[in-house]
């Protein structure tokens, strides 16, 4: 699982050690798993439980994204940090740039998801934008 | 499909069959389909034109949805005399746009009519007996203005006309005959009787139709339900209402319910409080829609839904004649469905309730809302395109008859109000249209109250109002699927109309 989200993540931020060792500490899995499914239940809480008239605009499609942004980003930050300061290594700035791809990640699964479900929901099935 | 032939007498009869078109629109159906047949001197009649309007509209927009099951609006087919003529393949030089002309009335006074001038001195005696000197100087074209005696002479002439042998020849075994008719004025007074006992006769133009003599016939007489304002100058005075319904009555007691010559005969009247302007005739005549009316129309569903094991004939004669009245459970100054009984309610409460928030919603909010799925997510879309077209425009003109004529109802006494609705008025006090004042709409129906879940009582659950009526349209359109623009229309309307009103209110 690591090695399946490993050059998704890198491919976004790569810099060393802090991505070696995100890898050996097996984060990458468990962020990619928590993008996915954080992502997966943002879009079935938008198309599917949510999914009215009044509330089906691009902007609430948006305003979904950038929840999905703000938690996916903090998972990024506070996750690695918690388990790296456990273990006694010490990074800066690495943190937050990570966290940011780790959000940027998160809404690029968030967009696939929406428009892979969105047909089947009775009040979104053009949001954000008509087929 | 047997087909029911309606003659709508007088300007009573073209306003039944204005608010049977309207009932047949919001989806209630009937056995048969209908051949409105409208008989009125008064060519330039306001009820009369009116109700040939929206027959006419109601004809272009069922047409367009023939055999599409998935809509329930506009299901009874609705056909002119010289439609059901071109369909039989018979000749027929008939062409009726629903009316028919009697010849011989146009600009001509009665005494004209029977040729008075050659008349030797006997009959002219005899004439000045039956005849009062006003009625021989009556202008006919704008009908009888109230004298029965004058009627039944005129309308004699329908029966002896083409377009009667054209009725005779198209009219089929299983086909069936109702007579609407007021009793209390001239045209359709003296015309119902005379249209019965010549279709009872079997005899047209001296051919003899069986099917004719067998036909199973209805009938409703309207009796008094509003008085005119008195005028020295009109023919037209309502004192005499209640002498002459009686002296109808009289005769009909003898002629038709005696003679055991009409399978089902409907009576109908009201306390009459209301009072009209005195238009004798013409465009004038226009008088507003009357619970009567409605009622009245319930009738013809309810003739045409009757078995005909509890109706037929035995060599001619009605087997069981029935007679029927119609009531309200309680009497009130303006009534709503509370005061319906049960029976009328389970006709008209759901279908005339789906139909008035069909109407409201594209007037008040189609055009905001045409970016929801059900618009626009299908092949054949709902646009600003869509509503240029003809359909739609004929739609929008029906749908704005419907609303006066649901103004109307609530203005006369007595009242029909089903709906909390302001009326729009013209500086002539015409009612042009209404407008709903609230954005509360599932407390529009007066009497019953919305229906709540439990998703009411958390504030910002459930959806309300227009919201829920988008989701319906959307959930509907997804049921219906592609089809043809106005089918796919009408069928997602129809079907999330009737979701709204079972949700929302019963």
């Amino acid at each position: 699982m690591n090695d399946l989200f490993a050059p998704v993540f890198e491919f976004f931020y790569y810099t060393v050690p802090f991505s070696d060792d995100l890898y050996e500490e097996g984060l990458y899995a468990f962020l990619g798993l928590c993008n996915i499914l954080l992502s997966l239940f943002f879009s079935v809480l938008f198309y599917y439980i949510i999914n009215r008239p009044a509330f089906s605009k691009w902007y609430h499609w948006l305003i979904i994204l950038l929840i999905n942004f703000g938690v996916s980003f903090t998972l990024g930050v506070v996750l690695p940090q918690t388990k790296f300061v456990a273990l006694g290594i010490d990074y800066q700035n690495e943190y937050y740039v990570f966290g940011l791809m780790n959000a940027l990640i998160a809404i690029l699964f968030y967009t696939v998801i929406s428009f892979i479900i969105r047909w089947w929901s009775t009040n979104a099935k053009q949001t954000p934008f008509p087929h | 499909m047997a087909k029911l032939y309606v003659f709508g007498i007088g300007g009573t009869g073209a306003r039944v069959v204005r608010s049977l078109t309207m009932l047949l629109a919001s989806g209630i159906k009937t056995m048969h389909d209908i051949v409105p047949i409208l008989i009125d001197p008064d060519r330039a009649g306001g009820d009369l034109n009116r109700t040939v309007k929206v027959l006419r509209e109601y004809q272009l927009i069922e047409k367009e949805l023939k055999g599409f099951e998935q809509n329930h609006f506009f299901k009874n087919s609705i056909s002119t005399l010289s439609e059901i003529i071109a369909k039989s393949g018979a000749n027929s030089n008939v062409i009726d746009g629903f009316r028919f002309e009697l010849d011989g009335v146009q600009n001509d006074r009665f005494k004209d009519f029977i040729d008075y001038s050659n008349l030797d001195p006997n009959n002219k005696w005899l004439t000045s007996l039956l005849f009062s000197e006003r009625n021989l100087d009556s202008n006919l074209e704008i009908g009888f203005k109230g004298n029965p005696n004058i009627g039944s002479v005129v309308l004699n002439q329908f029966t002896k006309s083409e377009a009667f042998q054209a009725f005779a020849d198209s009219f089929e075994k299983d086909d069936r005959i109702f007579i609407i008719s007021s009793i209390f004025g001239g045209t359709g007074a003296a015309g119902f009787p005379l249209l019965l006992k010549n279709i009872r006769n079997g005899f047209v133009k001296e051919k003899f139709y069986a099917h004719l003599q067998n036909a199973v016939i209805g009938a409703i007489t309207v009796q008094p339900y509003f008085k005119v304002k008195h005028e020295d100058e009109s023919e037209i005075d309502s004192h005499g209402f209640i002498s002459k319904t009686k002296a109808a009555l009289h005769y009909y007691f003898k002629n038709v319910t005696g003679n055991n010559t009409i399978n089902a005969l409907y009576y109908i009247g009201d306390l009459a409080e209301n009072t009209y302007e005195n238009n004798q005739g013409g465009t004038n005549q226009r008088n507003d829609a009357h619970f009567i009316e409605l009622s009245s129309a319930m009738a013809i569903v309810d003739f045409s839904n009757t078995d005909i094991s509890t109706i037929g004939n035995n060599q001619g004669k009605p087997e069981n004649p029935v007679y029927k009245e119609f009531g309200i459970k309680e009497n009130a100054e303006q009534i709503n469905f509370n005061h319906l009984t049960n029976d009328t309610l389970k006709l008209i409460r759901s279908n005339i309730t789906q139909y008035f928030y069909f109407n409201i919603f594209l007037k008040d909010e189609l055009q905001s809302k045409l970016k929801h799925p059900y618009a626009t997510a299908y092949t054949n879309k709902f646009d600003s395109n869509f509503i240029d077209q003809s359909f739609y425009k004929t739609l929008a003109e029906f749908n704005k008859s419907f609303r006066i004529w649901l103004g109307e109802l609530q203005r006369n006494k007595v009242s029909f109000a089903p709906f909390n609705i302001e009326l729009e008025k013209s500086t002539n006090e015409e009612i042009t249209d209404i407008k709903i004042t609230t954005s509360s709409i599932f407390s529009l129906v007066n009497g019953v109250r919305e229906k709540k879940s439990w998703k009411d009582y958390i504030p910002g659950l459930a959806k309300n109002n227009y919201e829920l009526f988008v989701a319906n349209l959307n959930k509907a359109a997804e049921k219906v699927g592609n089809t043809t623009t106005n089918k796919r229309f009408m069928g997602v309307f129809s079907k999330a109309s009737q979701t709204v009103v079972s949700q929302k209110l019963f």
